[in-house]
Order: structure tokens, then sequence, then C-alpha cells
């Protein structure tokens, strides 16, 4: 009967005892969750500012990237745009040098030069006897006769 | 209570992560299918769409005379476009625009009005315009008063000296390729090979600068250097236009070539065309010939006869130039020599047919073989020919490059019209050996007799000198190969004398320059038109040397259809080539060698005034004429044709310069 009661009472005991435990492990627990909590509440907002931090950090950094590509390409492209507008600038004037160019050649015609010469500056075709012949080979002029 | 997830909200987490799972996997399969499957399509497209692919214009290469003076280059044109959609888009003034389009590229206002309100996605202003017009469209786009119109660049070819040279030269299309003359001849050297670039551009055609860029250079054409001397050139020009205007011709032709090197120093018809717009002519006279043609097929058979180069794609029947082709064969064969002396009774007797002498009326009589040549007796050649026989006479003909084409460098050469060998009468051949009967081309002839008259060297005639690139290396040089021997020297040397003689003593008088030993002959021929000989319409020509004992230069000058009622070579032809000559042996610095009589003319300014006795009244103008001295002649009323019985001052008077002479003829 005193096992019995002993039983029963370590029974209980035992039961006391688990539920005590689980009480005390749940205190504990809760106490552990409420300082873990407490913890990672402080944990969480260090962690939730420098992530803050870096996330602003990434942002301006990627903002920062975007604009550098943007802006690269804008200088690329308007870069470009000047260079093509040059070159047409360029051929424009190489336009106008061939035309003048080509304007001096047709004003050399044999045709156009007699012309002017005869009919402006009153050129007269030499005549046989105003030639005079310089032999290469010996100073002076000669007239060659038979 | 925290921590606890209502279940609904989880449902609706999950319902909603499915959903957004499921879209992502049709936007994947979606990409998956346009990249997988449509992959290569897109691409393709989007590369045609951003790829700009532009045709490179190689350069056409560049025509030089032998002194590398242009004459033929490329020039910038201008093409005015307008897009009427765009125009009426913008709401242009047409009105407005048609006035500024019309004054700046001198058409009709009225028919650009029309253009610019034609129903047409895109239609043509004007084209070929130069720099400065291009450039005054520009301005007026800038300012935006002409919306929808834009200026497209591109190259033309040009000819700084317009006429020079035009049968020669030749011109190109619209399309940069060669139609006439070198241009077309050369076509493949001048054109080059064009280039490509491939690039990525923006909707505004714009290159993308980062974008890709594929560059295939163009090949630029190579460049002609002549033999062609530009004042030569001019001064044969000269020299066919007095001809022209002086003769009442149809027309003038001339080459001009080194015997030595075959190379062709001068080549012209007149009157040429204009290269820079080769459709119309230049003279007054076929110009309204021309605006009366109606169709479109006329206008093309003008065009074509307009471009033609006579020179080597007609023939024409020489007559008594070809009797120096007689002599050569006679000669080379032993069958006649210097001092064999003929008989002229006026005529030949040859079976049924009589050949009549030129002069059948007052027969040349006996006569030596360089008088004969001298007179141009038809029965002394009559004589040589049957020597000779059809099929000796045939070899040498081949020899001489009758049989074939020159091979010149210019399109469309045609070759001698000849009886055939085997069935040929010997009347046909005694006619051939005068020059009747037979035709050939100029080119022929010049080649053959610069054989004749060089030592007995045939080589081809060319008027290409060098093919150079940009850099001015040469890529060709002609290297004026000897094709063969004619004939011998002493042939050679002999010819010469007696050409020489022509001038000094016979129908080449009028040829005769103070200090240069000239020789040459004369030729009269009736022409043939449809394969008859057409009464009044003659070929006279004058084919001459300079200096006769070491020629630099032979010409062979032609005036077709000569007007009046009397021709003659000797004043038709002579003096032309004459002045040419004279002009071209000092520029080509061929020192005269006066003899002392021509000496003392030039010392003191005065002239010895020739015997003109025997002369017609034309000849002996021109021979004073050249002389510097005036004519009167006696009585007034004589004709051209009339022989000249005596003159005052007598022959061998010496009197100032600028003096006349009385000739007369009764």
């Amino acid at each position: 009967m005193q096992t019995a009661a002993k039983n029963f009472d370590f029974h209980e005991y035992e039961d006391y005892k688990k539920e005590r435990y689980s009480k005390e492990s749940t205190m504990k627990k809760v106490k552990n969750d409420n300082s873990n909590n407490k913890q990672n509440k402080k944990k969480s907002a260090v962690i939730r500012g420098s992530q803050k931090k870096v996330m602003f950090q990434a942002l301006f950094l990627g903002a920062f990237l975007v604009a550098l590509i943007v802006g690269f390409t804008a200088f690329g492209t308007t870069t470009e745009y000047n260079i093509n507008k040059m070159e047409g600038q360029i051929s424009e004037l190489k336009n106008d040098i061939n035309d003048i160019n080509l304007q001096i050649t047709a004003k050399s015609s044999p045709e156009t030069i007699e012309s002017r010469a005869i009919n402006e500056l009153g050129m007269v075709y030499p005549s046989a006897s105003q030639y005079v012949y310089i032999n290469s080979f010996s100073e002076g002029v000669y007239n060659n006769t038979k | 209570m925290s921590g606890k997830v209502n279940v609904d909200t989880k449902r609706r987490i999950l319902i909603l992560f499915v959903a957004c799972v499921a879209a992502l996997l049709v936007l994947c399969g979606r990409l998956g299918w346009i990249m997988l499957v449509n992959g290569e399509e897109y691409s393709t497209k989007a590369i045609e769409q951003q790829t700009k692919d532009t045709t490179i214009d190689a350069s056409r290469g560049i025509i030089y005379d032998t002194n590398m003076k242009e004459l033929a280059v490329n020039a910038p044109s201008y093409t005015i476009w307008v897009r009427p959609a765009e125009l009426k888009d913008k709401k242009g003034d047409v009105k407005s625009m048609a006035s500024i389009l019309s004054e700046i590229t001198g058409r009709d206002a009225a028919e650009i009005q029309t253009e610019l309100q034609k129903d047409s996605a895109l239609v043509r202003i004007a084209k070929d315009l130069d720099t400065e017009q291009a450039n005054k469209i520009r301005t007026y786009m800038s300012k935006g008063e002409l919306p929808g119109i834009s200026v497209d660049e591109s190259t033309k070819r040009y000819y700084p000296y317009s006429t020079f040279a035009s049968h020669v030269i030749g011109h190109t299309s619209d399309d940069n390729e060669g139609i006439a003359g070198l241009e077309l001849f050369y076509n493949d050297y001048l054109s080059g090979t064009k280039g490509r670039v491939i690039r990525n551009t923006d909707a505004s055609g714009r290159q993308i600068s980062y974008g890709t860029e594929k560059y295939y250079e163009a090949e630029d054409g190579l460049n002609l250097v002549l033999t062609i001397d530009e004042v030569l050139q001019h001064y044969l020009d000269n020299a066919l236009e007095s001809a022209y205007y002086g003769t009442g011709a149809s027309r003038t032709m001339a080459i001009a070539m080194n015997p030595d090197t075959a190379e062709i120093l001068a080549m012209s018809i007149f009157p040429g065309y204009d290269l820079n717009n080769p459709r119309i002519p230049t003279n007054e006279k076929d110009f309204e010939e021309y605006n009366a043609l109606q169709s479109n097929e006329d206008k093309i058979a003008y065009w074509n006869k307009m471009w033609r180069n006579s020179l080597i794609s007609d023939t024409y029947e020489p007559g008594s130039t070809f009797k120096l082709i007689t002599t050569a064969i006679a000669l080379e064969e032993g069958l006649t020599n210097m001092n064999e002396t003929f008989y002229c009774k006026g005529y030949y007797q040859l079976y049924t047919d009589v050949l009549k002498c030129w002069r059948y009326y007052n027969p040349h009589g006996a006569e030596s073989l360089s008088v004969a040549v001298q007179n141009s007796c038809n029965p002394v050649f009559v004589t040589l020919g049957l020597r000779i026989g059809a099929q000796k006479y045939y070899q040498y003909l081949d020899n001489l490059g009758f049989s074939e084409k020159t091979g010149v460098d210019l399109p469309g050469e045609t070759s001698a019209l000849m009886y055939d060998r085997n069935t040929i009468k010997p009347t046909e051949l005694a006619t051939m050996s005068y020059g009747q009967g037979v035709s050939v081309t100029p080119i022929q002839l010049i080649t053959a007799l610069s054989s004749v008259v060089n030592g007995g060297y045939l080589r081809k005639p060319h008027i290409v000198k060098e093919i150079l690139d940009d850099d001015g290396n040469v890529i060709y040089k002609n290297d004026n190969k000897v094709i063969r021997r004619t004939v011998s020297e002493q042939t050679s040397a002999e010819m010469r004398e007696i050409m020489e003689s022509v001038v000094a003593k016979g129908t080449g008088k009028a040829g005769y320059i103070p200090g240069y030993r000239v020789g040459g002959k004369t030729g009269t021929a009736d022409k043939v038109i449809n394969g008859r000989y057409a009464k009044g319409k003659v070929y006279c020509s004058f084919l001459g040397i300079a200096p006769s004992d070491d020629p630099e230069i032979i010409v062979l000058f032609i005036v077709d259809e000569p007007a009046g009622a009397v021709h003659y070579a000797s004043t038709m032809a002579v003096p032309y080539a004459r002045d040419f000559l004279e002009d071209a042996l000092v520029y080509m610095q061929v020192e005269p060698k006066y003899t002392s009589s021509e000496a003392a003319n030039l010392s003191t300014g005065t002239v010895t005034v020739p015997s003109l006795t025997g002369y017609t009244v034309e000849q002996a103008s021109a021979v004073l004429s050249k002389l510097g001295l005036g004519t009167i002649v006696m009585p007034e009323n004589s004709t051209a044709a009339q022989e000249v019985i005596d003159q005052y001052p007598k022959a061998q008077t010496k009197v100032n310069g600028d003096s006349s002479v009385y000739i007369y003829t009764e």
C-alpha cells in the first residue's frame, strides 16, 4: 500500500515534475523567446538599419552606373552625330574644291587660252623669221642654212 | 495571436503564387517560342531594319593627254527629288516652290509645279545640277521653304575641254558607263569596282555609335594616259575648222601619227560634239536638222551618226593617195625603178576598156616614175598594177594590213572592202592601182603608209600610251612592237624622195613650208553612196610627211564633199594640212633648215614671187596666200578653174611681204 501509495505519489510527483518541467520549459522558452525576441528585435533593428544603408548604397551605385552608361551612350551618339555632320561638311568642301579645280581646267583649254591671248592680250603668232633656235649642243644661237 | 496565419490567407497566397508562376511559365514559354521557333526570322528582320547597306561608288578613272592634262574627269552631280505626299502633309506652297526651283534649275516653273503635285511617291525634279545650284537649294531647304525636297549627290563624268577630241574620248551614260570612244573601249579599266558599307543605323539613318560597321573599300578605276598631244590636237582642230568653212565641206577629218611608233598624236573630225551634252549638235546647221526630227528612232540614228568615228568605222575610196601603195609594191618587187621613163598619152587601153588619165585633154607625155607620182598620172599606175599582178598585189595588201583591222584601241573599227582576189578582173586591178574600186579606212591607209616611210616597219596604231593607278604605278605600257616588215629600207627611202618631189614640184606644191622638207600625195576620189558613185561628191585628201628625210609626223587630211564645181585636193586639202604641219613642226621643235634664198627672204622680210603659170586661179591664190601675198585676178570675172597664163610681178621677183600679185587668165 505504501508502494502503491508511493507509486501513486511517484507518478503524481513525476507528473508534477513533468508539468512543472514543461511549465518551466515553457516559461524558459517564453523567457528565451522573449529574450530572443528582444535580441532578435534588437538584431532586426540593427539588421534593418544596416540593410537599409546597403540598399541605399546599392541603389545609389546602380543609379550612378545607369547614369554613367546613359551619359556615355548619349555622348557617343552626340559625337557620332557631330562626326557625321562634319563628314558631310568635309564632303561638301571637297566638292567645292573639286568644282573650282574643274573650272580652272576648263579655262586652261588651248582654245580658251589662244582666244583670250589673241583677243584680249593682243598676242600675235611669231613669223618664221622671228623664231630663234637654240642648239642644245653648243652655246649661242644659230640659224641653220643649207 | 502572433505566428498564427489564417488558413484562408495561406490559401490566397498559395493561389496567387501559383497564378504568378503560371503567368511566368506562359511568358517563358512564349519567349522560348519566339526565340527558338521564330528566332531566326525576327533576327533577320531586325538586322534588315537596323542595317543600312550603302554602295560606295568607285571613282571612274581619269583620261589624260600625253602631257598629263586632264581630258575626262569626275565632277559632283546633284539630283533633286520631291516626295509629293510629304509636301502635302507639310502644306508646302507649291507655286512658290516651283518658282524657286525654276530659278535655280532653269526649268519651266509650270512643269515643275505639275511634278510637285503628281500622285507619285517620288518624283525627280532635276538632275546633273552643279554644286552651286545644290547649295542654293539646300539654303532654301534649311529655311523650310522647300518641304519634301531632297538633294542626292552622285558623280558624273565631266569633260573640261568640251568638244576637244570628242570622237576619240567618247562619252558616258548617266550611269557612268562608256557609250563611245575610249570611254567605251576601256570601260572595264575605267569603271573600277564598287564598294559597300554595312552599318547599324537608327530610324533616321544615322549610324549608332555602338553598332557594327563593315566596310568593303571601293576600287577606283584606272587612269589612261593617251598618246594624243593637247597642243597638236588643237592645231589639227584649227586646220579642220578652217578647211570646213573654207571649202564648204560637209565635214573634215584628219589623223596625225608618229610614223616610227604608230602613236596617234591627234585625231579629229569637224564638226565634233560637246561631250558634256552629247545629244545636242554644236553646229547651228546641224542643230536645225536635229530639231526637225520627230521620232525617237530618227533621233537615235542621228546621235549614232554624230558620235561615229568615220576615221576608223567607215571606209572610203582613197583615190590617188593609194598610188603610193602601188609605187611601193612595184619598187619593192623590182618591177620599176627611179630611172624608168613612162609615157602618158592621156589614157590606157585595157582590152575593151579605156582608162583615162585625169589630164586626158593634155596628156603628160614622157615622165619618170617620180614625175608620174607628182603628176598623179593614172596610166602609169595601171601599168605598174598590171606588172605586179593580182596575186602579188593582194599579198602586199595583206602585208600592209589592208585585209584585216589595224587593232587600234577604239570601238567600232571596220575593215577594207576590196575585190575578191580570186575573181578580180584586169580592169578592176587596174583601177585599184590608182585608188578606185577599193575602200579602206583612213586609219588603215595612214598605218600602211607609216610603215612605207619609216623604213618598212608595220606597227599597231594606238591611242593609249599607259594605264596608271591612282598612285601613278604603271599597270600597262604600250611597247610599240613591230608587227612585221613591209618594205625594205631602200624602197622606203625612195618613197620618201618621191613624196618630197610631189610637194616640191607636183600637185602638193601648196604644202611647201620654208625650211622644211615636206613630202606627200594628194588624192581626189568620187564618193560612193549606196553602192554608186555620187555625182559631184568627192573626198579630197592629202597624206603628208615631215621632215621627209626622217619623218617625225605623218598626217592624213580629208575633206568630205567640198562645195563648188571644181574639186582638187591641191586646193581643198593641201593648204590646210600644210598649216597644221607648220604649227606642228614648230611645236615639236623640229628645226628648219633654210636654203640660202629662204634665209634671205626671212632676213629681209621680202618674199620671192613663185611661178604661177599653169596653176588654176584657185591654186595660184592659195600659193600666194601662204606666202602672205595678195592676189588680183585679171579679168575680174575669171573663174576659179581657169588657168593662169601670166603674172605680174614675174616669177623670182622679190617683193615686200604684204604685196599683191596680178594673175592673168587671158
